[in-house]
């Protein structure tokens, strides 16, 4: 044996091992707890500690019970798309000119209201079917805003101003100009990940479109539930890291250059980043951030947050070769943060 | 792991993860993590998720035959349950004052825009209103007439901040527009003369006077209390705006 397998070996048995000593940790850290709470003892690093942890569960659970139904929503899209959308019959549907299919993929989510949560497994099962893959990037980057549940809960917020229509043409804008770019790279080994786009032969084969409607419900729900499973992992991951930097930052790390019209759409698109809050309430969250930002940043927290934030880049990774979630980011980050700078300049208001 | 060894755990996972949501919603503590108009969601989400174990477990002999397109393994299915895990091992505690300084406290700004609300709050009775209505009712009304020296009646947690005078401290509440990841707190300036001895974290109940606290040009409002008193923590500790 040589040294690297052993090396390899014993890096799988660690990684085996977590899960294990992980929950171990939190079965005694709970048992504490309960002690504690039962002799109510006075001991401070232990009341200090169970407070960290008890407050870090919290924002956690937050975060995750409320992604949960929406990436639901997601997978069950996916899923329903997978059993009543024939490959042949949905390729033939895609017109051929990039620059058209990218602006209409853009548009999908006003049939299909998936958010940031479950656009990821949507969005793969529709390159598997045969979507070019920039009209992907345009559905990723799109559908988490340009979709009638968020559309209403903008409007619902902030009325038909400057943040309704921004949040719109915006993340339109965006979405097709970095669809068109990845238009540019023709090899999809760069921008995938090995397996990402195979086809199940047992999902292309003719069989696997039962007739019956129970047949194909049964199998747009197992669908559901093995995305619920894959994406889910990393919502967890995400929700965990959100809930860990939300425990530890203080927010007032932020104050002071709030107003400045340059460094604050820098602010608000890593404070979207930070929270990862669900595309389909976060005009709610922004609406607490009125008077304390200028419009162009609230703007730039109500893009860029949908597109890209802890647990949307986790899941990302899991689809796309680094590099490519790389000019996922950077790409409408770099136009959303000019947009949101000039738009602050302006004075425009809500 | 065999494929139906992994689709039974599968099942079992997606299983107690709905039935753990759905009696959230049940005794009503799923209000300890999210505002009150997701509720619907989340109780059909829960549905939903036994309605896919149910048909995962159903399935797990056909399923068994057909090749898994995907490395099945146990460890995801463990970072799925970790929600799960944590919600039951880890004590649930709604935020209280040890978050306040993390997150800062919130005494002008009314967590709302909207112009409509204001006059919803004017019409709730001044003993009525909570701290949340109090805030906004300064933040966006500029006649003082309509709320100055009213009767004032509120209960939230005691927060001593730093470099507050001896006989000050907030009476603070958790308010949440989505989930806790938003929570921001909310407060009001009580003087009260023993406030020192009050400990942090208690929940009190606050009878006095409305009078308006001027700085920076802004007004925020600041009770005279007449009455403190400790009260047990409120079944629901946050405030829904």
């Amino acid at each position: 044996m040589t040294a690297s397998r052993i090396r390899g070996k014993f890096k799988k048995k660690v990684i085996q091992a977590i899960p294990v000593w992980m929950t171990l940790f939190l079965v005694i850290l709970g048992g504490l707890a309960w002690l504690s709470s039962l002799f109510s003892l006075k001991m401070n690093w232990l009341n200090l500690i169970l407070d960290f942890f008890s407050r870090f569960t919290t924002v956690f659970l937050g975060i995750f019970i409320e992604a949960v139904p929406f990436l639901l929503m997601g997978t069950l899209a996916s899923g329903l798309v997978e059993v009543y959308f024939r490959r042949e019959d949905f390729v033939k549907s895609i017109p051929r000119q990039t620059i058209l299919a990218v602006v209409l993929s853009s548009l999908v989510g006003i049939v299909f209201p998936v958010c940031e949560c479950g656009v990821v497994p949507f969005m793969r099962r529709l390159v598997r079917k045969g979507l070019p893959y920039s009209a992907g990037v345009a559905v990723l980057l799109a559908v988490p805003v340009i979709n009638p549940v968020v559309i209403a809960s903008t409007y619902a917020a902030f009325g038909h101003g400057v943040v309704f229509w921004g949040r719109i043409g915006i993340t339109l804008v965006v979405a097709i100009f970095t669809g068109l770019v990845f238009s540019l790279q023709k090899n999809p080994d760069w921008i995938f990940r090995e397996g990402v786009l195979a086809v199940d032969q047992a999902e292309s084969s003719p069989s696997a479109f039962p007739l019956t409607t129970q047949k194909r419900l049964t199998n747009a729900l197992i669908i559901a539930a093995d995305e619920f499973v894959e994406m889910g992992q990393f919502l967890v991951l995400g929700a965990l890291l959100a809930a860990g930097l939300q425990t530890v930052i203080p927010q007032a790390v932020f104050q002071g250059s709030l107003q400045h019209p340059a460094i604050s759409p820098i602010i608000t698109s890593f404070l979207a980043v930070l929270l990862s809050i669900c595309s389909t309430v976060d005009a709610f969250i922004a609406l607490s951030f009125t008077g304390v930002f200028p419009s162009g940043s609230i703007l730039a927290f109500l893009v860029f947050g949908p597109m890209v934030d802890i647990k949307s880049t986790l899941m990302y990774l899991k689809v796309f070769k680094g590099k490519a979630v790389f000019f996922l980011i950077v790409i409408p980050l770099s136009l959303i943060i000019m947009v949101s700078i000039a738009i602050n300049y302006l004075g425009w208001g809500y | 792991m065999t494929e139906k060894a992994y689709r039974t755990l599968q099942a079992l996972t997606i299983g107690l993860f709905g039935f753990f949501l759905l009696v959230k919603v049940w005794d009503g503590r799923v209000l300890l993590y999210i505002n009150q108009r997701f509720i619907i969601l989340v109780l059909g989400a829960a549905l939903f998720m036994l309605l896919l174990s149910q048909v995962v477990f159903g399935e797990r002999e056909r399923l068994n035959s057909i090749k898994g397109k995907d490395h099945h393994g146990i460890f995801r299915l463990w970072v799925i349950a970790l929600p799960l895990i944590l919600g039951l091992v880890i004590p649930e505690r709604p935020l209280g004052a040890t978050a306040l300084p993390n997150r800062g406290i919130n005494t002008s700004s009314g967590l709302s825009i909207a112009q409509v609300d204001t006059f919803k709050v004017l019409d709730i009775s001044p003993e009525q209103r909570s701290i949340l209505d109090w805030i906004r009712i300064f933040s966006s009304s500029t006649d003082s007439q309509l709320y100055l020296d009213q009767k004032v009646d509120v209960t939230g947690f005691v927060y001593h901040a730093p470099n507050q005078p001896e006989d000050e401290f907030y009476v603070s509440r958790f308010a949440i527009t989505c989930c806790v990841a938003d929570a921001s707190a909310v407060g009001i300036v009580v003087s009260w003369k023993e406030a020192a001895a009050l400990p942090s974290n208690r929940w009190v109940r606050v009878r006095g006077i409305m009078r308006a606290l001027r700085a920076n040009n802004q007004v925020a409002p600041k009770i005279e209390a007449t009455l403190v008193e400790f009260v047990p923590e409120p079944e629901q500790p946050y405030l829904f705006p």
